[in-house]
C-alpha cells in the first residue's frame, strides 16, 4: 500500500470516531437556555407587577429589577458565546492530534 | 488540483499537510485556558455579594467597611481578567458586573449607598439574578480548557 494511501485512510478512520456534533450540542443548549429565559421572563414580570401593586416593590425598585434582568441576559450570552469558542478551541485541538497522529502512523513502516 | 500535486509531488503534499498543521495549531480562538485563582475568585465573591445583599434592608453606614471591601475586590477581579491574554469574554462579564452605570453588584452597592436601606422585596428578587450573573462567570471559566489536558 503506497504512504498516501495509507494517510487517507489512517485519516478517514481517525476522524470518523473523532464524532464531530459540537454544533447540535450547543444549539440544543441555546434553545433550552432560550426558552427558559424567556419563560421567566414572563413570570418575574407578573410577580414584580403583583409586588409593585401590593407597594412591596416602589417604581425605582421595578425599573432597577428590570435592568439588572437585561443585564443577567447580556451575561447569559456572554458565557455561550465563551462556552462555544471553547468547543470549538476543544475541537481543533482534537483535529490537530488527530491529523498529527495519521500522519505518524502512515510514515512509520 | 490535490489529486495532481498528490500523484506528482506526494512530499511536497506532506510538507503542505505538516504546515497547515503547524498554522492550525497556532490559531487562538480568543479563550484563555482554565484559572483556578479565576474560578474561586467568582465562587467566593458570590458567596460575599449574596451575603451583602442580604444585609441592605439595614443601615449602609452600619456595613460601610464591609461594602468598600467587597466593591475593592470585585474590581481586583475584573483587572485579574482584564489582564489574562485571550480572556475578553470573561472580562466582559466582570465589566458589567462592577459597571457603576449598570444594576449589578457595583451599582447595587451604590444604590444602597444612597437609599441607606432598601427593601426586603427587592433584596429578595434581586438577589436571585445576582445569584443566576455570578453562576454565568462561574460557568464560562469551569467550562475552559484545563492546562493540563494540554500537557498530556
Amino acid at each position: 500500500m503506497s504512504f498516501l494511501k495509507r494517510l487517507r485512510d489512517e485519516l478517514k478512520s481517525d476522524l470518523r470516531e473523532l464524532a464531530i456534533d459540537a454544533g447540535e450540542e450547543f444549539r440544543e443548549e441555546l434553545i433550552r437556555d432560550g426558552i427558559r429565559f424567556t419563560s421567566g421572563i414572563g413570570d418575574d414580570l407578573t410577580r414584580w407587577g403583583s409586588q409593585y401593586a401590593s407597594g412591596e416593590l416602589t417604581g425605582e425598585d421595578l425599573e432597577w429589577l428590570i435592568a439588572a434582568k437585561r443585564d443577567l441576559a447580556e451575561m447569559k450570552y456572554l458565557k455561550l458565546k465563551g462556552l462555544k469558542q471553547i468547543q470549538i478551541e476543544r475541537l481543533k485541538n482534537a483535529l490537530v492530534a488527530t491529523v498529527a497522529g495519521s500522519l505518524i502512523k502512515a510514515v512509520r513502516p | 488540483m490535490r489529486g495532481i500535486i498528490l500523484r506528482k509531488s506526494p512530499a511536497r503534499y506532506l510538507r503542505v499537510c505538516i504546515a497547515a498543521l503547524i498554522l492550525l495549531a497556532g490559531c487562538s480562538t480568543g479563550t484563555s485556558l482554565y484559572s483556578e485563582t479565576a474560578y474561586r475568585q467568582g465562587v467566593e465573591l458570590k458567596v460575599r455579594s449574596l451575603e451583602m445583599i442580604s444585609k441592605a434592608s439595614e443601615s449602609y453606614s452600619d456595613h460601610q467597611s464591609e461594602a468598600e471591601m467587597l466593591r475593592r475586590d470585585l474590581i481586583i477581579a475584573y483587572e485579574y481578567a482584564k489582564g489574562r491574554p485571550d480572556n475578553e469574554i470573561s472580562t466582559r462579564q466582570w465589566q458589567i458586573m462592577v459597571d457603576p452605570d449598570r444594576s449589578l453588584m457595583i451599582g447595587f452597592l451604590d444604590r444602597w449607598k444612597d437609599r441607606e436601606r432598601l427593601s426586603p422585596a427587592f433584596i429578595r428578587e434581586y438577589r436571585e439574578l445576582v445569584s443566576e450573573a455570578f453562576d454565568q462567570i462561574i460557568g464560562l471559566e469551569s467550562g475552559k480548557i484545563h492546562p493540563s489536558s494540554i500537557a498530556e
